[in-house]
């Protein structure tokens, strides 16, 4: 029994990678509790939970806003606005922490729900992806690419908690956290071109099968 | 409906781990290595359920939404039921036998969601709009997410003994469980037009998966929708 053609299987993993920057990614708080809690972040319960709040809380009012976006605009530019967005927010958290600046806190908050949003977004053009190219394999594909990124929660648990004890340097797990939100940026650059290529070859053979039916 | 079922299932997996230690005194390293078994069946679960059930069975899915519903509940019910262990006491076989079942079961729910109830959404929303539904869909779930861990804590900080409070967060989950069976049920019994279009047959879902296939972007759907206009007009000539 086949399960998926090549090109679904190429399509299903290309839409679970788009989303695993922001799945690995969105726990990292959980992941550095203790130290953050410490000298020299000090974070308060409150100051830490905020950075699940203001992750989670905009995307509950204006998700459907990026979903109404995404419709109206064309798809590869939706790709690559949001996952640029969402590693252009994880670097400068990443940032934030190696520098230490002055209220730099504000800045993390802002740059949460930015993230959170733009995370939003990423599962949303998965669901758009897939809902376009699934065809009759469609439900095995979503259930694919919804279950399988929770594999790369749990690994962020595991990596970010090593990375830390290793160099006692919150910013290092982080700049890794950003260097998945890249490669969701660099699978959002081959999933337009593999979507482009599959729509040009549709089209060819759409117009073929008219020249034949003359 | 996906609000209430995503509060029964994910917010879950956050608190399960300390859920065990505290409750039945496993090692956080016997916990953390049970709790790895939803993320790996989970995916698993989904072949399952779109392949052998929704696959074989595709106008039944509002009857799977309850399935899925009833296996939210289960887990919830096993880990409620057993009973805690007193200090300094290690979790016995059957206890472990019991956590596998409950988080397999757990596992297979949670692939039902995932596989069977958010994809149904494309079948009720036109494609111009599919963004617009799953992110309101992506907009229940994070207010889930959002919310679920401040109902969590205040169960968990009620009274003296961490142990009972656990016990309760199962309870909590429970109750959830069975407003989303509820909502199934009640959306099984509905007969509106768009309730119904759910149980479409499958070649009515192939066909317009199908038809969308060929118009992956907006800037080519022109191009085929021209070509496709031509067909009409070509009188084909006979001498």
């Amino acid at each position: 029994m086949v399960l998926l053609s090549r090109n679904e299987w190429l399509f299903t993993v290309l839409s679970i990678l788009i989303v695993t920057g922001y799945t690995y990614t969105l726990d990292w708080p959980q992941a550095l509790e203790t130290p953050l809690r410490e000298p020299p972040y000090n974070f308060s319960t409150f100051q830490f939970n905020m950075l699940y709040f203001a992750a989670l809380l905009p995307v509950g009012l204006l998700g459907i806003a990026i979903g109404i976006t995404i419709d109206r605009i064309p798809l590869p530019i939706s790709i690559m606005v949001i996952t640029l967005l969402g590693f252009v927010a994880q670097l400068t958290i990443a940032m934030c922490f190696l520098t230490m600046f002055t209220g730099f806190y504000a800045l993390l908050i802002a740059l949460r729900a930015v993230y959170g949003l733009t995370g939003e977004g990423a599962y949303t053009i998965q669901a758009v992806v897939v809902q376009k190219l699934g065809g009759e394999n469609y439900d095995v594909m979503m259930g694919l690419c919804l279950t399988i990124p929770l594999f790369f929660d749990a690994l962020n648990s595991f990596v970010t908690t090593t990375l830390y004890d290793a160099t006692l340097e919150a910013s290092v797990p982080l700049f890794v956290c950003a260097g998945m939100c890249f490669m969701s940026v660099i699978v959002g650059c081959i999933l337009i071109f593999k979507v482009k290529k599959l729509d040009k070859e549709n089209l060819e053979s759409g117009k073929k099968q008219i020249h034949a039916e003359e | 409906m996906i609000f209430v079922c995503e509060c029964a299932l994910g917010p879950f997996l956050d608190n399960a781990t300390d859920l065990l230690v505290k409750r039945f005194n496993f090692s956080y390293v016997t916990a953390g290595r049970l709790m790895m078994l939803p993320f790996g069946l989970t995916p698993v679960m989904s072949l399952v359920w779109s392949k052998l059930f929704v696959g074989k069975y595709p106008t039944k899915r509002r009857l799977f939404f309850i399935i899925t519903g009833l296996q939210a509940l289960i887990p919830h019910v096993i880990l409620y039921v057993m009973p805690n262990n007193p200090p300094n006491t290690s979790p016995v076989a059957y206890q472990y036998v019991s956590v596998i079942i409950a988080l397999s079961i757990f596992s297979l729910s949670f692939a039902g969601f995932c596989s069977v109830m958010i994809p149904s959404i494309s079948l009720i929303v036109e494609e111009k709009s599919i963004g617009t539904a799953f992110s309101a869909v992506g907009s229940a779930s994070s207010l889930s997410q959002a919310l679920m861990p401040i109902f969590n804590s205040l169960v968990i900080d009620e009274g003296a003994q961490l142990a009972n409070n656990y016990r309760n967060l199962s309870l909590l989950y429970g109750c959830m469980a069975i407003v989303t069976i509820l909502l199934c049920i009640f959306l099984h019994q509905s007969t509106s037009r768009t309730m119904m279009t759910i149980d479409n047959s499958d070649d009515d879902l192939k066909a317009k998966l199908l038809i969308s296939t060929t118009s992956s972007f907006s800037g080519l759907q022109e191009d085929i929708s021209l070509t496709l206009n031509l067909e009409p007009d070509e009188e084909p000539h006979t001498d």
